[in-house]
């Protein structure tokens, strides 16, 4: 317990050390503007799929929606890791090479080097997943159809009812981190949502 | 007879150039918590644009000189003139 306790310490330790590196590069504030800018794209992407598939084109087997919905998912968590992950590195190591030249000092093997590389890794798996999981939400009922006989009309409804609520629960985040109206910005993502919708469902004239 | 105990390293002054952030907090405690020490002191001096030279007053028993440098180091910071150092014996 001893030796675990210390290494345990230790570890803490660092973890506070690079948090305060992360801290001073602002990383909290960019993965949160990544978080909701992502996860609104990822629940609107669903919502058009939604759309589209069950009012435009009349699908009618879950399966299908919910495999062009996750291979939506798989693409978007994809391409925003791999995306974010590239470009903020390629910021980092300028903003390193810039504070080299300030510091008069090789930063190789600092912490400063270390939660630079963090920070991209910490940035790019939020804008990753954010998508993902707003989309998956959105999902749910028609993953449960799958496997249990529901009616399709209902199902659809309900996954209408999760992809609102998710984008204004991102609504209310904006506000509550804006500190404005939390209701009415929720409100504000929810228009936005219902007019995608409307848009979606007019494909139905093709 | 017990043989005379050596000098040890008791007090370093430092002159430092380090970003503002993370903060003299963060970097004084930083070097607190190396072994020995028992008081650091602080004072920032110049302030620029994107950098603070700093002032750094490390005193405890038995310093190890080579730890804080390397503490200092990893902390991304650059140490620019040793301006104190003081070894004692105790006696």
């Amino acid at each position: 317990m001893g030796q675990g306790g210390s290494a345990f310490r230790r570890l803490l330790k660092r973890l506070r050390e690079l948090r305060a590196h992360m801290k001073a590069e602002q990383v909290d504030e960019i993965a949160r503007r990544y978080l909701v800018m992502n996860a609104f794209d990822g629940a609107l992407a669903i919502l058009s799929v939604v759309v589209s598939a069950y009012f435009a084109m009349g699908v009618q087997d879950p399966r299908l929606i919910v495999a062009v919905g996750l291979a939506n998912c798989f693409a978007m968590g994809i391409s925003g890791f791999t995306g974010t992950f590239m470009t903020e590195r390629a910021e980092r190591r300028r903003r390193l090479k810039e504070l080299e030249s300030l510091l008069l000092t090789d930063l190789e093997d600092t912490d400063l080097e270390r939660a630079s590389l963090l920070a991209s890794v910490y940035v790019a798996l939020i804008d990753g997943l954010a998508p993902m999981v707003a989309a998956v939400v959105s999902l749910t009922p028609l993953m449960i159809a799958m496997f249990f006989p529901l009616d399709m009309r209902s199902v659809i409804y309900a996954a209408l009812a999760l992809n609102m609520a998710t984008l204004f629960a991102l609504g209310a985040f904006l506000g509550r981190v804006s500190k404005e109206n939390i209701a009415l910005s929720g409100l504000k993502m929810v228009l936005i949502g219902v007019g995608t919708a409307l848009l979606c469902s007019l494909l139905k004239a093709i | 007879m017990s043989k005379p105990q050596r000098p040890q390293l008791t007090r370093v002054v430092l002159d430092i150039l380090k970003r503002h952030r993370p903060s003299v907090v963060e970097l004084g405690r930083l070097v607190s918590e190396l072994d020995g020490v028992s008081h650091v002191s602080i004072v920032v001096g110049e302030v620029d644009v994107d950098t603070e030279t700093v002032k750094m007053t490390i005193e405890g028993t038995n310093l190890d000189y080579e730890e804080i440098e390397k503490a200092i180091k990893r902390f991304g910071a650059t140490i620019q003139s040793i301006d104190e150092v003081i070894y004692s014996s105790g006696r």
